[in-house]
């Protein structure tokens, strides 16, 4: 019995972990662009409420508790367990579960969406780092709690990470240094520490002493390095792409810290401070996103990068054009270089296997989308374009033409090559209409184009779930899950084909990708609970019917 | 043991002369556009020193092998040399040392060894070279005779360092003076060796120019690069 219910967790644990990275993730993203409240409040009411219910039920009916250690733990002041330190890292007593991470993300993101960066929590749980442990470990900590999302402002890590730089000359130790922090007083208690009110010390403001800063900015530099090196190890395309995106808000962090110390950098830390401002500048491939026209297929940034500065390395250094930009910045993991530097990055799109970095993980895309695509919320996105002459059909398209005097499919299909496919070819036709007339273009091929994505989807996904023939039926899906893979019904019908084929392990994925995508969908939870059912976990099971219950009954209200 | 990172040299050399360039590449240039005139001036400005260019072998010199993986390097050979040696990967971004470094070449024959074959490029007669050692030189473009340090005593990491320190100290202190008077770093060198019954060989009148571009690109055909251990901080 107490196998089969480790078991069971094993499975929901899958579920929540992801629930939690799709959230980290919103954190992550957001410290590229300031995240409006607009998008934090419809990701908090189309997901949060429900993750937060789900990992709640989890927690109370299945005992599912958080298992990972290194993931780093910060109080918040309305969903946290009494004796639970303010900061950390999770530790197997603590008591702190999904829904308290869950609660600091939400409170910190809403703090800073109507304050700016939170100071008040970060001083104060750094200083808990430091107290408990050393300098060391609370810098290093902030930058844990960056990379797991905690932050949308990335200003404010930052600037913590000066405050406490500066603070080593408040005192000869930490206890002095900390007193300087609580009116002379050091925090006894949980309590103390959680209550006590905390003021910055004036002195923090001044310019940071050179050789107070020296060793821990080393020490922030040779982390930063070692981090460089592992993310390139990563072979998981939604890990590389969180640690890549955070890491890029690191590298300007960390060279800003330099530069606001008065040390002076060797040679070599400057060619190091370099190639950081370079792959900082590589982050602006996340905003770049906001200006993409509605219909524009999300590619992944790694494959967006990597096609255009491949091409510049490889024309400018030749052969070794790849090594060098593989080495100096940060755009693709070890994995992919073999196929990249030999065909290039359209191989993402065409290799089957993979096809995942070709694209933004759906497994995050609403945290992705939240933050960057002008096109959100709609998930019935196509991974390619649609071909210029069947867009030029759609009537509100044929009506433009004809409004604007441009009569001939040739020339209409020229326009839509370079307006619609974004090709950089010249087109006298389009030369000739005005901006007004072009702004307007673009409106209507956004809405042509969303409307044949929803035809098609419809008339393709009727067709491949009333398809008895299992072998055509599977060729179906699986095109549409490679043309809509942000899609949830599709997950859901593959997760049902594989499920009555008699293969539930292969239906898990597809589920797990569907529940995260569309979360609030009743049938999606359905489907997990049949499937939890058929790999023999009836517990699973009964937790997914509950919350199918509940989200149906939602909808009937 | 802490971390010890190295760095290519090449990165270090398109630092010096970017300026406030910057574009989709970043500093990235070819060798050979990284020693023209126009970029004496930076290049002279950012090494203001003289160099150091080890010549070991991964498993024949074993005991120097450690030595550079301790990291201990850079604190020995003070702020004004800059010690380079080979590397069995790029590291035109910084790479660090640990048991696996220098192992890609632990099986070349000692006639091969790129470190090796670097240092015999310099010498009009390279069989009076014995190995390890480490070949000291003071500019990036003038043509110069390049003083090698053979090093005796390869006994234990510890005699390495020894015999390291002893030989940087003198250079230290020889182009403290030689930089004070305005005068050629290298004659001097040479007699202050002699002083100290320090052996070494004069290499033949060199390029540096030519020796570094030429040294860049045969360790760039063999996967390989010239590196120096990354210190962060100016003392």
């Amino acid at each position: 019995m107490a196998s089969q219910t480790n078991k069971a967790n094993a499975r929901l644990r899958d579920l929540f972990e992801l629930f939690l990275q799709d959230v980290q993730a919103l954190g992550i993203f957001a410290s590229h662009a300031t995240l409006k409240k607009e998008a934090m409040e419809t990701f908090l009411i189309s997901r949060g409420g429900i993750f937060d219910l789900a990992l709640q039920g989890g927690e109370a009916l299945q005992g599912l508790a958080l298992e990972n250690t290194s993931l780093p733990v910060l109080y918040n002041t309305r969903h946290w367990p009494e004796q639970a330190p303010l900061a950390g890292y999770l530790t197997p007593d603590s008591a702190i579960n999904y829904s308290h991470v869950l609660a600091t993300h939400f409170g910190n993101w809403a703090y800073e969406c109507s304050h700016g960066p939170f100071y008040p929590r970060l001083i104060r749980a750094s200083l808990w780092m430091w107290y408990k442990n050393d300098l060391e470990s609370a810098v290093q900590y902030l930058f844990d709690l960056q990379k797991h999302g905690y932050f949308s402002i990335d200003q404010g890590v930052e600037d913590t990470i000066a405050i406490l730089i500066a603070s080593q000359s408040l005192g000869k130790d930490p206890q002095e240094i900390i007193a300087a922090y609580f009116d002379g007083k050091v925090p006894q208690s949980n309590t103390d520490w959680l209550n006590w009110d905390i003021q910055v010390p004036q002195q923090t403001f001044a310019k940071i002493d050179a050789e107070a800063a020296r060793p821990i900015l080393e020490f922030i530099i040779m982390e930063t390095l070692a981090e460089w090196e592992h993310i390139r190890s990563l072979d998981d395309p939604v890990a590389w792409l969180l640690r890549q995106a955070a890491f890029t808000t690191r590298c300007g962090q960390v060279r800003r810290l330099c530069l606001r110390s008065s040390l002076e950098p060797t040679l070599k830390l400057k060619s190091i401070l370099s190639q950081f401002e370079e792959i900082h500048a590589d982050g602006s491939v996340y905003l770049s996103y906001r200006t993409w026209a509605k219909f524009a297929p999300l590619k992944s940034p790694l494959s967006l990068q990597a096609s255009y500065m491949l091409k510049i390395f490889q024309s400018q250094f030749g052969e070794k054009g790849e090594e060098r930009l593989y080495h100096d910045r940060l755009i693709y993991p070890a994995v992919l270089r073999e196929p990249l530097a030999k065909y290039g990055a359209k191989i993402l799109r065409e290799q089957e296997q993979l096809f995942e970095w070709s694209i933004v993980p759906p497994k995050i895309f609403h945290s992705y989308a939240a933050c960057f695509s002008a096109g959100y919320p709609d998930s019935a996105l196509r991974s390619a374009y649609f071909p210029a002459e069947q867009v030029a059909e759609v009537p509100l398209v044929r009506q433009f033409f004809e409004l604007s005097g441009i009569q001939e499919q040739e020339a209409r299909v020229a326009i839509l090559h370079q307006v619609y496919h974004e090709r950089l070819i010249w087109s006298q036709q389009l030369d000739a209409l005005l901006t007004e007339q072009r702004k307007q273009l673009l409106e209507i091929l956004g809405i042509a184009h969303q409307a044949l994505c929803h035809e098609e989807l419809q008339r393709d996904l009727i067709a491949a779930i009333t398809m008895t023939d299992s072998g055509e039926k599977e060729r179906m899906l699986n095109h549409l899950h490679t043309l809509y893979p942000w899609f949830p019904a599709v997950y859901r019908e593959l997760a049902i084909f594989f499920d009555e084929s008699g293969d539930p392990q292969r239906a898990w994925d597809f589920i797990l990708t569907a529940v995260l995508l569309e979360p609030d969908q009743a049938m999606n939870w359905q489907s997990l609970g049949r499937i939890l059912q058929r790999l023999g976990d009836s517990t699973g099971a009964r937790f997914a019917r509950a919350i199918k219950e509940f989200l149906a009954e939602r909808k009937q209200q | 043991m802490s971390r010890v990172y190295v760095l290519s040299l090449q990165t270090q050399l398109e630092e010096a002369v970017a300026g406030e360039r910057k574009n989709l590449s970043g500093n990235v240039t070819v060798p050979e556009q990284l020693f023209q005139e126009k970029n004496q001036q930076a290049l002279e400005a950012n090494f203001p020193g003289v160099f150091a260019f080890i010549g070991f072998h991964p498993a024949v010199d074993k005991n120097v092998t450690s030595y550079l993986q301790s990291g201990s390097l850079s604190s020995d050979s003070g702020s004004n040399i800059l010690v380079l040696f080979t590397l069995d990967t790029h590291a035109t971004s910084p790479v660090s040392l640990n048991a696996r470094s220098f192992q890609r070449w632990i099986n070349l024959d000692t006639s091969v060894q790129p470190s090796y074959t670097l240092i015999r490029s310099m010498f009009k007669d390279p069989t009076v070279l014995t190995f390890p050692g480490a070949v000291f030189f003071e500019h990036f473009i003038q043509s110069q005779n390049p003083v090698y340090v053979p090093l005796p005593d390869i006994s234990s990491e510890d005699a390495v360092r020894q015999h390291m320190r002893k030989v940087f100290a003198l250079a230290e202190k020889v182009y403290l003076l030689s930089h004070k008077k305005n005068k050629s770093f290298l004659d001097r060198f040479a007699q202050a060796l002699l002083a100290e019954k320090i052996s070494y060989e004069r290499g033949g009148d060199i390029s540096a120019r030519e020796w570094f571009v030429k040294a860049l690109r045969f360790l760039n055909e063999r996967r390989g690069d010239i590196v120096s251990i990354v210190q962060l901080f100016k003392p």
